[in-house]
């Protein structure tokens, strides 16, 4: 019995390492195309269920098309309609999976692993290395149902445990809930079936014994993401919800139609094992038959269940959630989303109030909680950041990494500058300085052009407008020689002027000097969007 | 760990990798050369005619680049050296399609069988020093480098040959000579002149990894 637990259990782990390991490689190599994929191709309900469909099957996970649509939605790139589409057809697409993995090939694990194993260890190539990965996990996933299926022959030569599974048997709701919670537990409703079909193939249990287990499995994968999405957004509870709620209704009505199913079930095309995998594909596809013609009004009952807050009625925090740093895409379009509305706060809260500043409308104590916020939103986000760091990334997705990093950076570092360039002009009223018209002009001016400046580096960052960035560099050279030139001035005018104040010259030149430095950052900024990092 | 790459890197590898399609080029419009000496065909004339216009729009799209690293941050002194160097290589490999195709003028003025032994014996250095600065400027191959500066002597000498030869028939076989014999001197000189350019190339680049 040791030898048989002990084979169950270490198939198990090879077969859900195997899918782990394929999910990643997958996501690496597709995620955001299938992400792009979604958000042209899915402007009608059928075809989001359809690209629902093939996007799963594809990326070999429904909880990472779920994360992609949240964050469709939650651009406004699709409509909750739409996206519940997309979780219909992803229902469908995950039945493929285990449709694939009843074909007879563990027997051919091995030369997968083989190849896997050279691609991912003697080339560099990152493509191949990527392929490689993916050979490595389909012959995991195969060797495990090997291990799995060899491991539980035995148990039909053994009349206590047969006895035992006979009297689960006879209690379909019972296996139903054993379904769900073993599902739950190991985030995979593939593992759950193909546990059902090495019981079977081993002769331990029949055909119709297992349904419940089937339909149990589909219950079960929806748990996670239910749990994980009470923390997040209300498009993120709105999807998992509908997904729970359809499938459970789904599998319920089947539950109590299983003595009919039973009698059919039989006729479908195949030995045992593949009848439980078309019994699975059709189950999902009756359910979403159900549901589709529905989807309009259930689009709209979710709405009012789950009303979207008003911006004005929250404080200003950071959302990143923590559910997508398993896709690092999806976990970066979030990030950059965050960053640039951190940044657009540092511009109508910061940059763009420096000039009532300095002319005493805005207080010094309003731009100080403003930079309360920008120092907290950046830990917040930097944390983030690195944690996605800390994932497996392509080249791309690193690259995005570190533009993102060095951006967030620089807005921080904006915040920081204009506390010390208002404990510099302070001193301008403490010390009872008078500054020229004309120093008060070029100050105006260089506050002008940091205006610019940070609204068209925050314009390239939104759209990754590497033009305007580019413009937007190249400008600098001009206004390095106009902080000469003011400096110049400035020196010309004291001496004009007869004026032995050195005060008047010290804050005048550190104002001048804080005031640069902001707009050196939000160069930097330009420079990251356009890959000087 | 994190990876990432640097627009300007990128920029600058741009400009090596079309410098690299002008040199291949280049190559090919000296194989091309001998075919149109051998069977002289309309087709292959054109041909030479587009890759010189190839030539001058990848000179082009290199200024853009340089230009855009220029502006876009501060360099020190062995990247503006490295500037230089390309703008120089570019320049002398642009001169280098101007010769050819003056070449390839001249070829039709005169007799071609008369000249064509004379650019064949040139070009077969010359594509030599081509493939070796190719190499010695997507491997930094110093050695390679090397190779076309001393190659360029040999180019040197048939130059002197062709102009000894011409020499001598008109002071000793004045009979023997034709204008197409007469006027090698000039193709001659116009086949020397892209050994030149190649060399200095070369040496361009030289000072750019030197300078590294």
């Amino acid at each position: 019995m040791l030898t048989i637990i002990l084979g169950f259990f270490g198939g198990l782990g090879i077969f859900l390492y195997g899918t782990h390991l394929l999910g990643n490689g997958l996501q690496r190599v597709g995620a955001s195309k299938m992400r792009q994929s979604l958000a042209v191709m899915t402007n009608t309900r059928i075809k989001a269920v359809l690209s629902g469909i093939v996007v799963t099957f594809f990326l070999q996970s429904s909880t990472v098309t779920n994360i992609l649509v949240v964050g469709l939605v939650g651009e406004a790139i699709l409509t909750i309609s739409q996206a519940f589409g997309i979780v219909l057809g992803a229902a469908v697409g995950t039945t493929f999976t285990v449709q694939v993995l009843t074909f007879d090939i563990s027997q051919y694990a091995s030369i997968f692993i083989f190849i896997g194993a050279v691609f991912t260890m003697f080339i560099k190539h990152n493509t191949w290395k990527a392929i490689g990965q993916i050979f490595l996990s389909v012959g995991f996933i195969f060797f495990g149902i090997g291990v799995i299926t060899s491991s539980l022959e035995p148990l039909s030569e053994s009349q206590e445990v047969l006895n035992f599974l006979i009297d689960l048997a006879q209690q379909p709701f019972l296996l139903f809930l054993i379904g769900i919670i073993f599902t739950a537990l190991m985030h995979s409703s593939a593992a759950m079936i193909i546990i059902g079909i090495a019981f079977v193939s081993s002769g331990v249990l029949t055909l119709p014994d297992v349904l419940p287990l089937v339909l149990g499995a589909n219950v079960g994968d929806t748990l996670p993401v239910l749990i994980s999405s009470l923390a997040s957004q209300a498009e993120g509870k709105k999807l998992a919800v509908f997904n729970f709620m359809f499938k459970t209704i789904g599998a319920l009505i089947l539950m109590l139609l299983l003595t009919i199913i039973i009698d059919w079930v039989n006729l479908l095309p195949g030995d045992p094992e593949r009848q439980i995998a078309n019994f699975h594909t059709l189950l999902n596809i009756v359910i979403v038959l159900l549901f589709f013609p529905l989807l309009p009004f259930i689009a709209k009952l979710f709405n009012k269940l789950f009303p979207q807050k008003r911006k004005e009625e929250v404080a200003y925090t950071v959302d990143l959630n923590e559910d997508l740093l398993s896709v690092p895409d999806e976990a970066l379009i979030s990030s950059k989303k965050e960053i640039h509305r951190l940044a657009n706060k540092v511009q109508f809260d910061m940059i763009d109030r420096l000039k009532g500043y300095m002319q005493g409308e805005v207080s010094k104590e309003e731009l100080e909680k403003v930079e309360v916020i920008i120092d907290s939103s950046y830990v917040d986000i930097q944390q983030y950041l690195l944690k996605i760091g800390q994932r497996n990334l392509s080249i791309s997705q690193s690259n995005e990494e570190v533009k993102l990093l060095n951006i967030l950076n620089d807005i921080e570092h904006i915040g920081d500058i204009v506390i010390r360039f208002i404990s510099e002009a302070e001193k301008i009223s403490e010390k009872n300085i008078q500054l020229s018209d004309d120093d008060q002009e070029k100050l105006s001016n260089i506050l002008l052009y940091i205006e610019k400046s940070y609204s068209d580096s925050i314009k390239a960052f939104k759209s990754d407008d590497k033009k305007l960035a580019r413009n937007n560099i190249q400008y600098q050279s001009s206004i390095n020689q106009f902080e000469k030139d003011a400096k110049f001035a400035h020196f010309n005018t004291l001496i004009t002027q007869k004026e032995h104040n050195p005060d008047i010259s010290a804050v005048y030149l550190d104002v001048i000097n804080q005031l640069i430095q902001i707009y050196n950052h939000s160069q930097n900024i330009s420079k990251s969007v356009l890959g000087l990092v | 760990m994190l990876v990432r790459d640097n627009y300007q890197y990128q920029r600058k590898d741009q400009v090596r990798k079309l410098i690299l399609e002008i040199l291949t080029t280049l190559k090919e419009m000296m194989d091309q050369m001998d075919k149109f000496l051998l069977e002289e065909e309309n087709e292959t004339k054109k041909k030479i005619l587009n890759k010189e216009d190839f030539i001058n729009e990848h000179e082009k799209k290199i200024e853009k680049d340089i230009l855009e690293i220029v502006s876009l941050e501060p360099m020190n002194t062995s990247e503006i050296t490295w500037i230089f160097s390309m703008y120089r290589i570019i320049r002398e490999l642009e001169r280098v399609g101007d010769q050819i195709i003056n070449v390839l003028e001249m070829s039709n003025i005169f007799e071609k069988h008369e000249i064509q032994p004379t650019i064949s014996a040139f070009f077969k250095y010359e594509k030599e020093m081509t493939i070796k600065l190719y190499n010695g400027i997507e491997n930094n191959n110093v050695n390679s480098l090397n190779g076309v500066i001393n190659y360029d002597q040999y180019v040197n000498k048939l130059e002197e040959d062709a102009m000894n030869k011409t020499m001598y028939l008109i002071e000793e076989e004045r009979n023997e000579l034709t204008e197409g014999k007469f006027k090698i001197v000039m193709i001659s000189r116009f086949l020397e002149r892209i050994g030149d350019h190649l060399s200095n190339a070369a040496k361009a680049h030289k000072r750019a990894i030197e300078a590294e």
